[in-house]
């Protein structure tokens, strides 16, 4: 019982914290870059969410467009608000993704990874190519306007002189974020989560215990389209435009890889997934070109060495690490006191 | 024309698989309270009868009532809501859980209905009745195999139904398992439960069974008491046309 | 429509349709046999182009013998594949996907930075035009057409009548009764890939007078491999062949008369095809 209450207080601690952030980070670039971690941890949550009943989707970057496509034109042809808007941009995507599945989730493994990716292609190729008017073709729609929220009698602008503020969108993005955490966690900690995990294993014997496995399915996949669609209307209002670029399969490839790389045996995979992969893509940005390759280099051996991600990763005890210094401190021994031809295993 | 309708009844079932015919136009029917052995060398069709009854396949032609209502064309966990819980020869469990987990699972239909409590309660006297009570811990893929399809069961029962249909029960256990087995299905069956059993040996089901149904090549081709079967000549000679069968 | 168009554009879709059969042949081999997902066939294809760029443009060899060679390099490849990447996974669906999607993001920027980000362009060895009904075909689009005829045969054949083909098969079938009859279904696996990779190599060799080369050449090649091989059935080759030739159709008629938009369109047929085919138009059941 202690331990819980510690760990809910270390929880909390860790809240404050974050949401303290941007008191003491000035540097707007990484304040920016924390504000893309958490968009990315929502999509990896989402996407989480529907590949531990068994199924992968490759299109979930469709999903991120479309809510930020139906954000847009919300808020610039019908000027609704900023809470509003978001919102329905979860819904749109939730919706789609619930004809979607309705459709497609009779089958499954390989079959419903292509068609998800064939549709998110279908998705992307009209989003660039009906209504140019109102979607804007390639280009996608622009100047979607920083968004104002009124809290009482305090009027809160997203944008100032110097620019946009990049502290409120942070918090935007970090308050959306906890709430999928707990959207998430209580359902996959409910009987429905326990459900699907079960469904994950064997859907035939979900089904005969009467289990409605296709319901089961199409519910929880419309969930994670629904929070790909709120991060994508979030990320709309953040970069103050939406294209069908967004779709693009490299997209689907990276929130595949958060949730890999992370781990999918519990939340915090996807999450540890997305914070590691957004900061290492950062700071990888000063190799440019090399990017990819160090992105798809961690993706293999991760997949090699550790297939069940980063989260699987013990941490070390006080006697392990006692132990790991000792090896370090004769290995350095060697090495500076001896000859380097003269290799020794240290045992 | 009787007076009390039988729990199922199935009429004219034919499964046709693209000119293969797995289920070739059989009757059968089950009284409330039987306990049925359906047996036949392989390939007879008696899986495929399973999966049209539980609603995994959807027949070619036939009628399935139960309890009155025609299942053909229901979904499976429909079927099951209804009363038939069924196992399966593979996938006995979910292997990822802990056996108190698989049992919560199968929770499913009724866990509803009663409160977390009961459920526990309920959870370990299944345990209690399967002997699995040590294991309740343990995950699914570190059972012995006899215990594995012993679970299966118990989350069959679980779900309290009907009619229970059990799809191999007893195959890969040792005699002692076999036994064990046996006697919890005829303590269940005596407490209320209609029981279709599928059973490949069939002299170890010779003495609990009420009766047995056989089929061979789709058809079938003999229902009635265990003794009468035994001595079919046209049972006789289904088993024996394959070499390594034999019926006792 | 005249029939010198519609000529002009069905010659048009056998060219493309048929070389799509032979990389989607051997991308649904290696499902049929593996149960994996080769994300990296499109780089392979593209490694196939350049590979045939060096051989036939730098070196300058024989036209046929540069095509062999890159068939044999690029399977080669498969063999490293399937040894040290696939085979550490033990063959599960998931990990083999990211592994090869990996590798793919390594091998496309190793590509990029490696040759550069202007396209190249090789030109084929066949000169000339030939009237084919009023339409226009040109002998270099015949002769691509005939050896990815020749090839795509080849491979049946030998699946059919060759003691490892028929062995390759079994394991596609069921691993456990093929290693019962003492097949060794490593080696299947080895030889699937190797033949798989191959496949997308004589693509590559095959489209590279006809397309250009990129580093990014494979990108769209395999999101269409994965298209045709769902539409013809995982694991079936003469699915494989039918989804490609629908496939170069659906691009010749569809991009002439709806432009751009018609992208879309495979991915829209795919759709239909799987919800009223669920298996695909020649899949059996996995």
């Amino acid at each position: 019982m202690q331990i819980k209450v510690f760990k809910v207080i270390a929880l909390l601690c860790c809240l404050v914290f974050v949401f303290l952030i941007p008191l003491f980070v000035t540097q707007l670039y990484w304040l920016h870059t924390f504000t893309m971690f958490a968009i990315h941890a929502m999509l990896a949550l989402g996407l989480w969410l529907i590949v531990i009943t068994g199924q992968v989707s490759f299109g979930q970057a469709a999903y991120m467009g479309i809510g930020g496509y139906a954000s847009a034109l919300f808020c610039k042809e019908l000027g609704l608000g900023l809470f509003t808007t978001i919102l329905a941009g979860g819904v749109v995507a939730g919706l789609l993704g619930l004809s979607f599945g309705y459709l497609t989730l009779r089958v499954r493994g390989a079959y419903f990874f292509v068609l998800s990716f064939a549709f998110a292609e279908i998705v992307k190729v009209l989003m660039r190519s009906i209504r140019k008017d109102i979607l804007g073709g390639p280009n996608g729609i622009l100047d979607i306007p920083h968004p104002t929220i009124t809290i009482g009698a305090l009027n809160l602008s997203f944008v100032s002189e110097t620019g946009p503020n990049t502290s409120l969108y942070y918090w935007l993005a970090m308050a959306c974020l906890v709430i999928t955490i707990l959207l998430v966690w209580f359902i996959t900690r409910s009987r429905f989560g326990r459900e699907l995990r079960g469904i994950a294993q064997s859907d035939d014997l979900a089904e005969s215990l009467g289990i409605n496995v296709f319901r089961h399915l199409l519910v929880t996949f419309a969930i994670g389209c629904f929070i790909a669609g709120v991060a994508g209307a979030i990320q709309s209002y953040n970069f103050t435009m939406v294209t069908s670029d967004w779709m693009e399969v490299g997209h689907s490839i990276d929130q595949l890889s958060w949730v890999i790389v992370g781990g999918m045996g519990s939340i915090g995979g996807p999450i540890i997934g997305a914070f590691i992969l957004t900061i290492i893509g950062e700071l990888l940005r000063a190799v440019g070109a090399y990017e990819p390759i160090f992105s798809g280099a961690t993706l293999v051996m991760i997949m090699l060495f550790l297939p069940g991600g980063l989260i699987s990763l013990r941490v070390p005890k006080f006697s392990t690490l006692l132990g790991i210094f000792k090896r370090l401190s004769r290995a350095i021994s060697f090495t500076s006191g001896g000859s380097s031809g003269n290799r020794k295993q240290s045992s | 024309m009787g007076i009390v309708s039988n729990l199922l009844e199935v009429k004219g079932l034919v499964k046709n698989f693209g000119g293969l015919m797995a289920v070739d136009n059989v009757d059968f029917y089950i009284e409330e309270g039987e306990f049925l052995g359906l047996v036949g060398p392989n390939g007879a069709g008696k899986t495929t009868a399973f999966n049209l009854v539980s609603g995994f396949l959807r027949p070619t032609e036939g009628k399935i009532i139960f309890n009155g209502r025609n299942l053909v064309g229901l979904k499976p966990h429909k079927i099951a809501s209804m009363g038939i819980i069924r196992t399966f020869q593979a996938s006995t469990l979910f292997g990822n859980f802990t056996v108190g987990e698989n049992l919560d699972l199968s929770l499913h239909l009724k866990a509803r209905q009663k409160n977390s409590e009961d459920n526990s309660l309920f959870i370990n006297e299944l345990l209690d009745f399967f002997q699995l009570s040590m294991w309740k811990d343990s995950l699914g893929y570190d059972l012995p195999y006899g215990h594995q399809r012993m679970l299966g069961v118990a989350m069959a029962m679980a779900a309290e139904p009907k009619l229970l249909m059990l799809d191999e029960p007893l195959t890969g256990m040792d005699p002692k398992e076999c036994m064990d087995m046996i006697r919890l299905l005829s303590t269940i069956n005596k407490q209320g439960t209609t029981v279709l059993m599928i059973e490949h040996h069939v002299s170890e089901i010779l003495e609990s069974v009420g009766r047995i149904i056989v089929l061979s090549n789709g058809k079938k081709i003999a229902d009635g008491l265990p003794k009468d079967v035994v001595q079919n000549k046209e049972v006789e000679e289904a088993y024996l046309g394959r070499e390594e069968e034999s019926i006792a | 429509m005249t029939t010198a168009l519609l000529s002009t554009l069905l010659m048009n879709s056998l060219v493309t349709g048929l070389v799509y059969a032979l990389f989607a042949s051997g991308l649904t081999l290696v499902f049929g046999v593996m149960s994996i997902v080769l994300f990296c066939h499109g780089a392979v294809y593209m490694l196939g182009s350049y590979t045939f760029y060096h051989l036939f443009r730098t070196w300058e060899l024989n036209y046929l013998l540069s095509i062999i060679l890159t068939m044999a390099a690029t399977g080669c490849l498969g063999l490293i594949l399937e040894r040290f990447f696939f085979k550490k996974v033990e063959y599960a669906i998931l990990p083999s996907l990211f592994v090869a999607a990996g590798l793919t993001m390594i091998i496309e920027q190793s590509a990029m930075l490696g040759f550069g980000t202007l396209p190249r362009s090789v030109h084929s060895p066949f000169v000339g035009i030939i009237k084919v009904l009023g339409g226009i075909v040109s002998v270099e689009r015949l002769a691509v057409m005939g050896i990815a005829i020749g090839f795509i045969v080849l491979l049946m054949l030998s699946l059919d009548h060759t003691k490892t083909g028929r062995a390759i098969r079994a394991v596609s079938q069921d691993v456990q009764v093929a290693s019962s009859f003492g097949i060794n279904p490593t080696y299947m696996y080895a030889g699937s890939c190797f033949i798989g990779c191959v496949m997308a190599g004589a693509a590559g060799a095959l489209m590279a007078p006809i397309y250009g080369l990129s580093y990014s050449m494979g990108e769209p090649w395999l999101m269409k491999g994965f298209m045709i091989i769902i539409i013809g059935g995982l694991g079936s080759i003469p699915g494989s062949v039918i989804g490609g030739l629908i496939l170069g159709v659906i691009e010749s008629f569809g991009m002439f008369y709806f432009g751009y938009l018609s992208s879309s369109f495979i991915f829209i047929a795919v759709m239909i095809i799987l919800i009223l085919r669920p298996k695909g138009l020649m899949g059996h059941a996995d």
